[in-house]
């Protein structure tokens, strides 16, 4: 009888164990770009003017407000790390003239363009760079978390696994015109494990790591998107108005008191001419 | 009857009227004068050539005629007169402008314009002229003090005296660069002439 007893409370052990095993969490972050922009749907949207670039351009880069105000998942720190990474490749472009960052607090939550007209005039900017993001983390229970039933399992017995998949949206604005100019995606899915005792390190990690690697694709898009553009520009030049602010493109030039100096300097040589004749 | 006496109807000025031709070409197919502009970026990928051909490249109509008055009169007299390194003149001046554009304005991403190579040979006609007998010789000492008197002032009020509206930032740098290699060139080959 105590045999058929020990037996039962076993079985019982394993099928919660292993109905733990089962066990999913899951938590989403963002922030929208649309949400920012957007906030108040009842409101008609205003119709988007031709942009009209000034070459060479100041551009701004900011992160979007998160959604979830109060939980959020990058710092100030890893935001300003990523949006650094990312200016590096707007610098190296030749219409490109300047590009600041610009921290969180300087957007507010549902700022739309009333926000970024204040950040235009606030940082001198003409374009922005909107970076948008939106995680979900997973962790499940594997099979090995049965070993957490003898503590020390719970210790040294990697039995999460988690899954962190990422997506980082840039969405190019011209402020003044509210015209969207193009946008570039980059995900990334990071797959670990780890014991429930650094399960919040681990997932911390995970983050910050999905983070760099959706931007570092994000880069690798934005890139062929700014060369797409580019060519657009070109090819449709009824959508958008370049100007050259002044310096970018030089010109040797001739004006009309040197014109009348040099055709009076042809005159009188030929008048000379004749008179040698 | 002839209008122009025999001395000037010499053959047609070859390279003078090359450039003009060239310059027009240019000025009427857009992805020619793309291909030949000043780039900055495009320079630094290699496409050198630019260094040369970036002053046949005009932006307006008014750009050119200027230009192409200014180079055609200055270019006709010093070829009809048939003074030498005409061509190498031209070549020097067009690589050391664009050159000194790339060390000096790093912030300008375009150029063209034949300005600066027709101050150039305007001032290597003045130079030349120093050996003519007078009046021609009188007519070269006034235009030797006009051209730095005109430069300086465009410098001081930052565009041309009177400007016309233009699309670009004029260069005042490229005309003088223009009449320093036209001088270097003057000196270096009278220096020869006299050894």
């Amino acid at each position: 009888m105590t045999l058929l007893r020990t037996l039962l409370i076993i079985f019982l052990i394993a099928v919660y164990g292993l109905t733990a095993c089962a066990t999913s969490k899951s938590r989403h972050y963002s922030s929208n770009v649309v949400q920012y922009l957007y906030p108040n749907q009842k409101r008609p949207i205003k119709t988007p003017e031709i942009p009209v670039l000034s070459l060479p351009l100041n551009v701004g880069i900011a992160f979007v407000p998160e959604t979830t105000r109060n939980h959020r998942t990058l710092t100030e720190v890893n935001k300003a790390d990523l949006m650094k990474e990312a200016s590096t490749h707007f610098k190296q472009y030749d219409f490109v003239k300047s590009i600041e960052i610009i921290p969180s607090p300087y957007l507010t939550q549902k700022g739309s363009f009333a926000n970024l007209d204040q950040i235009r005039t606030m940082f001198g900017i003409d374009v922005i760079v909107l970076l948008s993001y939106d995680q979900t983390r997973f962790t499940d229970e594997g099979l090995a978390s049965i070993t957490y039933w003898t503590i020390i399992g719970a210790y040294l017995v990697p039995g999460e696994k988690n899954d962190t998949h990422t997506m980082v949206d840039a969405t190019v604005y011209d402020i003044k015109s509210r015209k969207m100019l193009f946008r570039a995606p980059g995900t990334s899915h990071i797959k670990s494990s780890s014991t429930p005792v650094n399960l919040s390190e681990q997932v911390r990690k995970d983050s910050l790591e999905g983070f760099k690697l959706a931007s570092q694709q994000l880069v690798i898009n934005l890139e062929e998107q700014l060369k797409q553009f580019k060519e657009k520009v070109k090819e449709a030049p009824q959508d958008y108005q370049i100007i050259h602010k002044p310096g970018y493109t030089g010109g040797g030039s001739l004006d009309i008191s040197f014109l009348i100096f040099i055709i009076l300097l042809g005159g009188i040589w030929l008048w000379i001419s004749y008179r040698k004749v | 009857m002839d209008i122009l006496p025999k001395s000037i109807k010499s053959p047609i000025p070859i390279w003078t009227t090359l450039i003009l031709g060239l310059s027009i070409i240019s000025y009427a197919s857009p992805q020619i004068s793309s291909a030949l502009i000043y780039d900055r970026a495009a320079i630094f990928q290699g496409e050198i050539w630019r260094l040369i051909t970036s002053h046949l490249v005009h932006f307006t109509p008014l750009h050119l005629i200027n230009n192409l008055i200014a180079f055609g009169i200055a270019g006709w007299i010093i070829e009809n007169r048939g003074y030498q390194h005409f061509v190498p003149l031209c070549l020097l001046m067009a690589f050391f402008i664009t050159v000194s554009l790339i060390v000096m304005k790093p912030n300008m991403i375009y150029y063209g314009g034949l300005s600066g190579l027709a101050s150039g040979s305007i001032y290597y006609l003045a130079l030349l002229g120093l050996r003519e007998s007078p009046p021609w010789r009188l007519v070269c000492i006034v235009t030797l003090f006009f051209i730095p008197i005109k430069i300086v002032l465009e410098i001081e009020i930052n565009q041309s005296i009177f400007a016309y509206s233009q699309p670009f930032t004029i260069m005042p740098h490229s005309h003088i660069i223009g009449c320093l290699v036209a001088l270097i060139l003057f000196l270096v080959y009278s220096d020869t002439a006299n050894s």
